[in-house]
Parts: structure tokens; sequence; C-alpha cells
């Protein structure tokens, strides 16, 4: 297999190559600086040692993961200024994640030894089922994540190698049964393969016997006519795909090569350099994000076509006002709740708490808590932190509005686009920057995803190796032991994931929020009642824990059942109509959707219909984290008011 | 003895500092998510909030530009992030600097 990429692209991919080298090299050095400490404490928490800009930039880089730099801007693009609003918690995110439980946080895991978040509950309460119970809480839920993050990954140097499609033989092209898109098929290797493109209008009538195959360039030229003018579009040749043996379909190429590269270098630095080599590169994530988007925001400010007088972003805002987005009215896009309804109240107080209480339940975020030096570390690293969401943040509005007023239909998934939304970030970094300066924007939002995925992966491992391995099953473990326990487990659950994620199912972006709520629903009240409250007893935080867990993944069960009965029914009320009016004999109801949709109609959010089958319900109008964290909070007040805490627990960590 | 006091101290300084910046994530919740939906939501005329004269219904075309955001934003997100961002940096100067204590590497870990 030959693999040719274009010179640009290999000026992308060496700004890239520097990135990863400088994660390798910070590995290595925090192996060596690893031979040297206490293991555990130095591989899974960097021995309490935290300065104020690692804490800063950790805290910030394993919070901002790649649905900052893919999805985010995807959504601004999609739904314009009401974003702002969607996002705009961060504003008291430093106070929340790092003020709320910060000092007592690390103070009680210093009390105990503890390494991990559940060696802190299973400490504060003298419970090994409290620990155990977070540890597989957390097992399952990052498990889960980690598999879109991987993907993310590979999709980010797809798009830097940019392969050229596959060598085939064009066949046929056609109208697709619903008349939204162009279909064209392929022979590739004697199996037959299809490329979709969106129509150019509504009204585009397409023609055919102009059709025009390019094989040199592995592309087809179209023709449409569109109310008598002739618009042609360029379709490439299909990717080129692998076949890989445990899956029916291929896989792409250039995404195989992606998720490889970024397996293996996320894996082998983190396994080899641990909580160190996780800090050190998220510094350089860091600092790598901050400068990607201050550049493009400055460069695509700049690019905006002045209209009516305004110029930069004032222009920016003027072209918004002015688009009528698909199935929306003009102004959508400037004032809430955006396109479609996007975000009503009960929605933008969701997400209000979403990224200000959530994210200060999430163990990723608490077990940095636990690992800074001193107060005063944590002091430095809030007024560092507090600048950085500002300027990353308000920095990816002000891009993905400008690319919006730079591209308004090109990237939608809508008639007339001529990609997705979410390719839109690798789109403005190409086409604002030059490929060197490109490829430090694209790795912006790698490097946001691997230092995520490089904390996940050591709490995975912390989780089994210290959790469940140390305390439960093997008390009297070597050091020697340990380490070649944790050395396995942190490459072996990577190599997992990555099994997962060249076939990873649809609704990742579900599956990250629905993580993430779980998360929080299940931590926040707990240790935070743990940490503060003294009547707080085991049993409290037990059923807080289970009982916030239960109501999150309850209410995206429903809103699934919901989902696929709504549309059942939707479909067969359709179908029968149709049936009706051609006098056809009817097609039999479902039953079973049926009842359901006429049963459990009394649910507030019941029969709404969805944007995605894997939408939670919103109950109330509320989203299910809203839910979660109230049941959380009363189980673990109400449970621990009817038990008893024990004293001996109570002297020593409320003096 | 005194290793135990400055426990307590920590304990009512991270008490004292929570309720604050509990305080705070409230007001920019309600500035925030309030002034975006009364000022930056397109309301119906029949809609409650219209009909109590807490909002004006607004069109595409009276949007206001403040430094290049819709006025709303500006107001409702723009400002409390800066107001907040002043917020944490002087409350940096507030927070004190507790002693956290020695860390007690637990027996686990010297096998």
């Amino acid at each position: 297999m030959s693999i040719n990429i274009s010179a640009e692209s290999w000026q992308v991919l060496v700004a890239f190559g520097l990135y990863l080298a400088g994660c390798v090299a910070l590995g290595y050095m925090s192996h060596h600086y690893l031979q040297k400490r206490k293991f555990m404490a130095s591989y899974f928490l960097g021995d309490r040692g935290l300065g104020a800009w690692v804490l800063a930039l950790t805290v910030a880089a394993t919070a901002i993961s790649g649905g900052t730099f893919m999805g985010f801007p995807s959504l601004i693009y999609s739904n314009g200024w009401i974003m702002g609003l969607w996002i705009c918690s961060y504003m008291v995110v430093p106070l929340t994640t790092m003020v709320l439980l910060g000092k007592r946080l690390n103070q009680a895991a210093r009390l105990s030894g503890a390494v991990t978040l559940p060696d802190v509950m299973r400490d504060r309460f003298a419970s090994p089922a409290l620990g155990i119970v977070s540890s597989l809480l957390i097992l399952v839920c990052l498990i889960f994540n980690l598999v879109a993050q991987f993907k993310a990954g590979g999709l980010v140097l797809k798009e830097a190698m940019r392969l050229p499609p596959a060598a085939a033989t064009f066949v046929k092209a056609d109208v697709d049964k619903k008349g939204g898109n162009l279909v064209l098929a392929f022979e590739v290797d004697g199996t037959t393969d299809t490329q979709k493109v969106p129509l150019p209008s509504e009204k585009a009538t397409f023609l055919k016997d102009r059709t025009q195959v390019r094989e040199e360039q592995r592309q087809v030229r179209v023709v449409f006519d569109v109310e008598g003018e002739t618009v042609e579009k360029v379709v490439p040749f299909p990717p080129a795909k692998l076949r890989v043996p445990w899956l029916r379909k291929p896989v792409e190429t250039a995404y195989l090569i992606g998720l490889a590269i970024f397996t293996l270098t996320v894996v082998a630095y983190t396994t080899y350099g641990g909580y160190w080599a996780v800090t050190l590169t998220d510094l350089l994530a860091g600092l790598v994000m901050l400068a990607g988007v201050i550049v493009m925001a400055v460069l695509a400010v700049r690019a905006v076509e002045p209209v009516n007088g305004y110029t930069g972003l004032a222009a920016a805002t003027e072209h918004l006002r002015q688009i009528t987005p698909p199935e929306g009215e003009k102004g959508d896009l400037v004032y809430g709740p955006g396109p479609k309804h996007f975000l009503p109240l009960g929605l933008a107080f969701s997400f209000f708490l979403m990224w200000s209480i959530m994210g200060a339940g999430q163990p990723s975020g608490l077990v940095r808590l636990m690992s800074f030096k001193d107060a005063r570390s944590l002091r430095r690293a809030l007024m560092l932190i507090a600048g950085y969401y500002i300027v990353i943040y308000v920095s990816l509005l002000i891009i993905f509005v400008c690319a919006r007023a730079m591209l308004p239909t090109q990237y939608l998934r809508e008639i007339g686009s001529e990609g997705e939304p979410d390719s839109i970030m690798p789109v403005m970094a190409r086409r604002l920057a030059h490929p060197l300066v490109a490829g430090l924007l694209l790795a912006a939002p790698y490097a946001a995803i691997m230092s995520t995925v490089a904390a996940f992966l050591l709490m995975i491992s912390s989780s089994l190796v210290r959790d469940l391995y140390q305390r439960v099953i093997n008390p009297t473990a070597s050091q020697k032991t340990l380490r070649r326990a944790s050395y396995a487990v942190t490459g072996l659950v990577g190599l997992v994931v990555m099994l997962g994620a060249i076939n990873p199912p649809a609704f990742l972006q579900y599956i990250i929020v629905f993580t993430a709520s779980g998360q929080g629903c299940a931590f926040l009240a707990p240790v935070g009642l743990a940490l503060y409250w003294r009547r707080t007893t085991r049993q409290g935080a037990l059923a807080g824990m289970l009982g916030g867990f239960v109501v999150v993944v309850g209410l995206y069960a429903l809103g699934w059942i919901n989902n696929h009965s709504e549309a059942a029914v939707r479909e067969y009320r359709e179908q029968a109509a149709h049936a009706r009016q051609a006098e056809q004999p009817e097609p039999e109801m479902p039953s079973a959707s049926t009842w359901l949709q006429e049963n459990l109609r009394w649910i507030p959010g019941w029969g709404q219909k969805p944007d995605t089958a894997f939408e939670p319900l919103h109950l109330g109008g509320l989203d299910p984290l809203v839910w979660g964290l109230a049941a959380s909070l009363l189980l673990t007040i109400g449970i621990s008011l009817a038990t008893r805490p024990d004293p001996a627990l109570l002297a020593k960590y409320f003096p | 003895m005194q290793e135990r006091d400055g426990e307590v101290r920590l304990l009512r300084h991270t008490r004292r500092e929570a309720v604050i910046v509990l305080a705070v994530w409230m007001l920019a919740l309600v500035w925030a998510v309030g002034y975006c939906y009364l000022r930056g939501y397109r309301h119906d005329e029949n809609s409650v909030v219209v009909r109590w004269k807490l909002v004006e219904p607004r069109t595409a075309d009276d949007l206001k530009l403040i430094a290049g955001f819709p006025d709303w934003v500006f107001a409702g997100i723009v400002v409390p992030w800066l107001l907040c961002t002043a917020f944490t940096l002087g409350f940096c100067f507030f927070m004190t600097d507790d002693d956290l204590g020695p860390a007690r590497e637990g027996t686990l870990d010297e096998h």
C-alpha cells in the first residue's frame, strides 16, 4: 500500500510531528523522574507537588476536550450567538471547580494518604464498598467516554493527512428517494462504494448526461440546473478503505492510520511517564491551544468581508443577522433560542449548571485538586485559569461566528452544503493560515483530545491497580508488582479502547455528555457533603452516589424508549395516511410503541419529537443532570440524617 | 495540637470561601440566564414576559451592536464574564494560604 500525501499536507504534518515529539520527550523525562520517587503517589498523583502553572493548565487541558474544538465550533457555526449563553457558565468555572472543593479535598487526601478519588471516599467513611462502587462508576463512564475521544483523535489526524481518494471506476449517479442528495456509485476492488453529496438547492435538477469523470484527479464533475442557471459540483472518488478482519464494513485508511498514530503517542507517553508526563504535556497542550485560538481569532476577524459599513466582528454579526437558516427565520442566528428552538430557557439553565457545577464533580478534575503543592499554588493557578478560559471561549465564539459569515451555507447538514458542520474547525484552520500555521492550529484540538485521553487513561488505570487490585485483591503487593501492573494496565486499556474506536457507536457527543452528567451527579453531592458536613454518613454517600447516577441513566433510557416509540408511531401514521390515499391496505400498527406513547403521556416531556435517537428525556424541559443532582443531594442528606456517623472518623476529619 | 488548630482554621476558611463562591455562582446564573432570556430571546407578543411589560418583542432589524457583539451578548455575557474574571483575580488575594498538612502517604506505598 503506498500513501500519497500532498505537499501542503506534509507541512501540516510537520507542525503536528513537532508537537507529538514534544509530548514523547516530556513522557521520557517524566519516566526518569519517576525512577527516583515512590511509585504509586508519583505515578498516579505527581507526588502532590503540582505548582501554579502546571496545575492551572492541567485543570484547563483536562476540562477542554475534543468536543471543545470539534463539536462546540460546529454548534456555534450552526446556531450562532446563542452559543454564548450555552457556554457562558465558564465565567464561574474557575471558582466552582477549584475553590469550592480544592483546599479541603487536598487536605482530606493528605490526611489519609489517598491517591485516587475512590481512596478519599473509602477512607473518609472507612468503607471498602464505597471505594469499590466509586471505582466501578468511574471505570464504566470513562471507558465509554474514551472511545469517543479516540475517534475524535483519529478524525483530526485524518484531516491533517488528507489522503487522496481510492482508485475507482465511476458507475452511475442518481438523486436519492428523498430528493435531497445525489448518490454516486463507484466500483472499488470489485465492490460497490458510494459518495453522497447534497443538491445545491431544493429546485435543482440533476443533468445526468453532463456528468464528467476525471480519472487522473480521481473526481467526478456533476452539473445541475437551478432555475435556468447551471451549477456544478466536484465530487471526489470514495476514500481509500481497508478491511478489518472482525468487521463487516471496511474502514477508511486515513482514519485507521490516524487512530494508530494517536493511540501510539498518547498511550506511550501516559504509560511510560505517568501523572507527571500527563500534566507536563497538559502544560504544552494548554499553551498550544491558547496560541492556536488567539492566532485564529485575529485571522478570522480580518477575513470577514465588510458589509453595510461594518468591518471585522461587527460585519460577521451583521452577516448573521441577514441569514435565514434552514427551517428558521431571519435573525435566528443573532437571537435566542436559536435555529430550531435550540436553547429554550430550561436548557439554558441546565447548561449553566452543566459546565459550572458538573465540572466541579468530575473525578478527573477532582484528582488534580488532590495533587497541588500548597494553597499558594492553588491561588496562583486560579488567577491563570480565570484569564485562560475567557480568552479560549470568547475567541472560539468569535472565530466560528466569523466562519458562518464567511461560509453561510457550505457546512450544514442541509441541501446546498459542501460538508458536515463537524469539519468546520479544520476547514477554517486550512482556509485562514499558511499550512505550517494551520498545522499548529490543528494541533490545538489534537492537544485537547490527547490531554483528556491521557488523564482518563490514568484514572482508569488507577481505579484498576490502586483501588481494586492493591486495596481489595492484594494489599501486600510490592512496588515492583504495582509498577508492572500499572504499565501493563495503562497500555492494555489504551489498546482495548483503540479497538473499540475502529468501529465506534453513533451518537458519540451524547455519550460524552451522558458520561459527564453521570459522573457529576454521582460524585459532586456525596464528595462535597463528605468534606463539609460532619453529619454525612457512608450510607448517605452511597445512596447519593448511586441515586444520582441511576436517575441520569433512567432519564436517558426513558428518552431512548420515547424516541424509538415516537418515531415508530409517526412513521406508521404517515404510511397509513399514504395507504388510505392510495386506497391500499393499511400497514400493521406498532402495538407496543402505540401503547407506550398513549399510556406514558403523563410524564412531562414524553411524546416530544427528538433531534436524534439517543436524546434523553427532558423532564419538565430540564436536562437529566438537574434531576440527577437533585436526587443525589436529597438522598445523601436524607439517608445521612436517618443514620449515624462514626465518631472516630468525625474526630479525624472534623477536629 | 498545633497541627489540629491548622486543620480547624482550614475547615473554617474553606467553608467561608465555598459560601462566597456559591453566592457568586448564583448571581452569575441570574444575571446571564435572566438577562439573556429577557433581552436576547424573541418572545411572542402574547407571552407572559411581554404582557407583563418586562420586555418588548425583538426583530432581526432592531439588533444593536456593541464592539461587534449583539447588545444582549455584550451586556448579558461579556460584561458579567469580565466582572467574574476580575472577581476571581481579586478573590485570589482574599483566599488564605492555609497549611494543607503533611502528606501521610499510606503504608500501602511502602512495600
